[in-house]
């Protein structure tokens, strides 16, 4: 994933989800600060493609650490909702 | 700081500022209107100042800023309310003052180290146990022996206090001295601020090396600091000394309250005691002569338990070889120097039981404030509604609410400090040096100690008086809370609990105050009675011969021209000597045996020269007076009071009786009464009259009297002249203790003046914070009553009634906490009984004043709120339902 800028990040969550995600911006840059105060992003200055002065963000080396571990975690607990949503045959009425 | 916060807050806009032209220009390119465009952004994105706010508290320093910026809006609430901040802040520097005020007594008592002295932590007090004394003095070979024989301690050294004459030939003084062994200043780990301190060397032979260090505080003042005073030869009790050396400044010694100004070597002992100079020499061969004061510092890793049984060990094997004086003598050691063991205790207790009463004291003050501020409060729900309503958390407005009080509590401690500083100062001035077996001449100054823990009170006193207010006005519905409570009740019984409170507090102040009126009366009373003397115009000085080596002839010279030179003085009256004077709380008894009879009488007696009665303001009843006749050789003659007339002689002519008195110089003589005088107080100002025996200084020789002269005006003028005509009989004599006779009778009400002063100083206090305590209940009151009072206003009340009707719901309160507080009184006041003089415990003049000054206090801090109640605008009043 490239650099993005805020109102790009939250537009890619809305689009990527189908529309059923919408982040809310009074969260959205609450969270980008503090992810940036933790290094796991870093900002940038450039110039978007209407010329205007954007900030945008990237994930750091520390970032995709950071994310992966997360993804992980994320993986193991939707594997464990989708096992209790669907049982292996014959474990049901067991 | 500053600019990388402009630099952040301004990326912040533009990042926001392109977040929003963006999601416009996505919207037009959709085909939307651009006024359209921008309102739905605007509306889709949300509050724009909220974002940006949560936003920036994840820069992490956000608190500070908003510290300053909630202490810059509090520092503008009390500029903007200068008599709420004034009462507050008052009423906290009083409790915090007391506190600091007390507490720098404790720290002087019991926290400080003696100035001067090296790791005080690592020396103990080292005193003999017997059966009947858990810690006396030691003996000196035994103390030799514990020096010696001991493992645990680097330097054990001893010393013994006493009185010294130091003249430098033109002036002379009696100072607080003391004899040391040669190790005493190593031990103490004490620095030479001139010269040299004593050392081992200095103590080698007995009265030989007659040298002495003096303190810095006597270097300056007694001798201008005078930069060449080592090598100078001073006179100590007549005996030509060399001064080697200056200590280290502020060190007195090792005893707190007792200041040490000269030391001398312990072998100077003949020379500087009179008494030790009796005993020949034997004080440092005899374990039977105890006289010594002790104590050691221990070697590097050495606890106290260990040092205790390394002594211990010594003194059970020098019990079995010293069985006569030692068998039963063990050895105690407590830790640290300052206090005595006797001391300790009751001083710990004493200040406990005052910063007990002291944090009660702060208690009500905060209790008050916080009263004060839910009061205010109540006057400012519109701005806590308005910021509430606009998104402020309910956790910002608690912090801004402490961060006011944090303001208070720091203007309150700062002021307190100040008041504690004036309250020491004035308190030094008035305690005696002695209280309760405590000292008192103690230095008060401020010190790290006491300073954090005013710092620490003052940041309690925040969460104290702060945190309540905070939580109960910060409630989200406060707005209808407020609504309800008038109508319903809602915290009716937080303001239940306020209201009794004050009551508690009316009733406490009137305890007290009706206390210190007691002490008061008695005062005026104990000046009223009379003392069967006449105290004004006469100077009393006491003259110690037995320092300055005179024999008995000698001396008995010196009293006959030293009072044929005081009684051509101008100005004076009568002048005589006494051996004790009344109210000072010495007296002396001696044995008698009326003639005829074997039974032996003990009987107080004083040694008087002739026309002692007439300085003295004291009838001669029957007989006659003393006279120049009546010398060592002449028959034994005495002169009785009333009492003692009646004691011996019950309804007989006391004149011409006879009896032995054990005396020297009286050899079994009979002694002849020739004279009845009026009873006097002895050394009690309330005790009765006691049975006194009176006889002639020729016959019966005294080594120190005091001189008691009558002046025609100003006692204390004839001072000068009192001291220039004993200089020049002997200049190296000092005059001593030099006090008029109405000091010595204040000073012997001492008891009762600073129980006076104690409890009218908490009376007052008490009496001051019940009167915020009720001013802030009732504004509260008045707060709530606005909308009822402003129909009652509509309705047709007048300003009158309504001032009325507030001053009768706070006057009940006062009502009911003075009758609690005449019942408290009443069965409390007897416990100073024993201090009050010539009035009854219950007296009904004292109780009913203090009741009455009491309620017109309590009605003027009803008055000023309830006058705001009759200021209300109806209309408004109503609206706000």
């Amino acid at each position: 994933m490239g650099a993005r800028h805020g109102y790009g990040i939250s537009q890619g969550i809305r689009v990527g989800s189908g529309e059923a995600l919408q982040v809310d911006t009074g969260s959205l840059y609450p969270a980008l600060h503090r992810l940036e105060r933790k290094k796991w992003i870093k900002a940038e200055w450039t110039v978007s493609e209407y010329n205007q002065k954007v900030k945008t963000y990237q994930l750091t080396v520390a970032g995709k650490k950071q994310l992966a571990a997360e993804r992980a975690n994320w993986e193991r607990l939707t594997a464990a909702i989708a096992g209790i949503l669907n049982p292996p045959e014959g474990a049901e009425g067991a | 700081m500053k600019f990388w916060r402009r630099r952040k807050d301004e990326e912040l806009d533009a990042e926001i500022r392109g977040h929003l032209d963006e999601a416009i220009r996505d919207r037009i390119e959709r085909g939307e209107a651009p006024d359209e465009a921008r309102a739905n952004v605007l509306r889709e994105f949300g509050n724009v100042g909220l974002v940006k706010e949560i936003t920036r508290e994840m820069w992490g320093w956000v608190w500070l800023e908003r510290f300053t910026q909630d202490l810059r809006f509090g520092l503008r609430m009390l500029w903007k309310n200068p008599g709420f901040a004034f009462i507050t802040i008052l009423t906290l520097a009083l409790g915090i003052g007391a506190n600091t005020t007390i507490f720098s007594f404790a720290n002087a008592l019991l926290l400080r180290p003696l100035a001067g002295i090296a790791e005080p932590e690592r020396l103990a007090q080292i005193g003999r146990k017997t059966k009947t004394n858990p810690f006396g003095t030691l003996a000196y070979p035994d103390y030799l022996d514990y020096r010696e024989q001991n493992t645990t301690f680097a330097e054990i050294a001893v010393y013994n206090e006493t009185a010294m004459h130091l003249s430098t030939g033109q002036e002379s003084e009696r100072v607080q001295g003391a004899l040391v062994s040669g190790n005493y200043f190593d031990a103490l780990g004490v620095r030479a601020l001139q010269g040299r301190l004593l050392t081992v060397a200095d103590s080698q032979t007995e009265g030989a090396e007659p040298v002495a260090v003096l303190s810095a505080g006597l270097w300056r003042g007694r001798f201008g600091a005078d930069p060449n005073i080592v090598g100078k030869t001073i006179s100590l009790n007549s005996h030509a000394c060399t001064i080697v050396g200056i200590a280290s400044e502020g060190f007195s010694g090792t005893r707190l309250g007792a200041k040490v100004d000269i030391w001398a070597p312990i072998t100077m002992a003949q020379y500087a005691d009179p008494g030790l100079a009796r005993l020949n020499g034997e004080q440092f061969r005899g374990r039977g002569i105890v006289w010594l004061e002790a104590f050691g510092r221990l070697k590097p890793n050495v606890t106290m338990e260990q040092a205790g049984a390394d002594l211990s060990n010594i003194a059970r094997r020098l019990g079995e070889i010293h069985t006569q004086t030692n068998k039963e003598r063990g050895v105690a050691i407590i830790p640290g120097l300052g206090l005595r063991i006797d001391e300790r205790q009751p001083a710990r207790d004493f200040m406990r039981f005052l910063l007990a009463a002291a944090g009660v004291v702060l208690l009500i003050a905060c209790a008050n404030v916080a009263g004060l501020l839910l009061a205010r409060g109540s006057a400012r729900r519109k701005e806590i509604s308005v910021r509430l309503a606009l998104g402020a958390s309910r956790l910002r407005v608690i912090r801004q609410f402490l961060t006011e009080s944090l303001l208070l509590a720091l203007g309150g401690g700062l002021l307190g400090l100040l008041l504690a500083m004036w309250l020491s100062l004035w308190l030094r001035a008035l305690l005696p040096e002695q209280f309760l077996g405590m000292p008192l001449a103690v230095d008060l100054s401020l010190d790290v100690r006491v300073l954090s823990f005013t710092l620490f009170i003052t940041l309690l006193t925040v969460v104290l008086f702060g945190l309540a207010p905070a939580l109960q006005l910060s409630k989200p519905d406060m707005l209808s809370t407020f609504k309800e409570q008038w109508a319903v009740g809602r915290g009716a019984g937080l303001a239940r609990l306020r209201s009794a409170l004050v009551i508690v507090q009316i009733a406490l102040s009137l305890i007290l105050l009706a206390g210190a009126g007691l002490c008061l009366r008695t005062l005026s009373n104990a000046r009223a009675i009379g003392f069967g003397f006449d105290t004004e115009h006469v100077l009393t000085a006491k003259i110690d011969l037995g320092r300055q080596r005179y024999a008995e002839p000698q001396g008995q010279l010196f009293y006959q021209q030293l009072l044929a030179r005081a009684q051509s003085l101008p100005g004076m009256q009568q002048a005589s000597l006494a051996l004790c004077v009344p109210l000072t709380g010495s007296d002396y008894g001696t044995g008698i045996k009326l003639e005829g009879q074997t039974e032996r009488i003990n009987v107080l007696y004083n040694i008087v020269t002739p026309r002692y009665w007439e300085t003295m303001g004291i009838p001669l009843l029957r007989g006659r007076d003393f006279s120049p006749q009546d010398n060592a050789q002449a028959p034994r003659v005495a002169i009785v009071n009333e009492a003692l007339a009646r004691q011996l002689w019950p309804n007989e002519n006391p004149l011409r009786k006879r009896f032995t008195a054990q005396r020297r110089n009286y050899d079994n003589q009979p002694v002849e009464v020739i004279g009845v005088v009026r009873d006097t107080v002895g050394h009690a100002p309330f005790a009765p009259m006691p049975a006194q025996l009176y006889l002639p200084l020729p016959q019966c020789y005294g080594a120190e009297m005091t001189l008691h002269v009558r002046a025609n005006g100003q006692p204390e003028e004839l001072i000068p002249s009192v001291q220039q005509a004993i200089r020049e009989l002997d200049r190296n004599l000092p005059l001593y203790g030099v006090r008029t006779l109405d000091w010595q009778l204040d000073n012997s009400l001492t008891p009762q003046r600073l129980a006076a002063l104690l409890i009218s100083s908490f009376g007052l206090l008490a009496m001051a914070l019940a009167t915020i305590g009720l001013y802030g209940v009732m504004s509260y009151a008045v707060a709530q009553r606005i909308p009822e009072l402003g129909i009652r206003l509509a309705l047709g009340a007048q300003a009158r009634d309504v001032l009325l009707l507030m001053l009768k719901q706070g006057g009940e309160l006062a009502l009911i906490g003075v009758l609690i507080g005449i019942g408290g009184a009443w069965a409390l006041t007897r416990l100073i009984k024993t201090l009050l003089y010539g009035v009854s415990p219950t007296d009904p003049l004292t109780f009913a004043l203090t009741a009455v000054g009491l309620l017109l206090v309590a009605l003027l801090a009803c008055w000023i709120p309830s006058r705001r109640a009759t200021r209300i605008d109806p209309l408004i009043a109503i609206r706000r339902e």
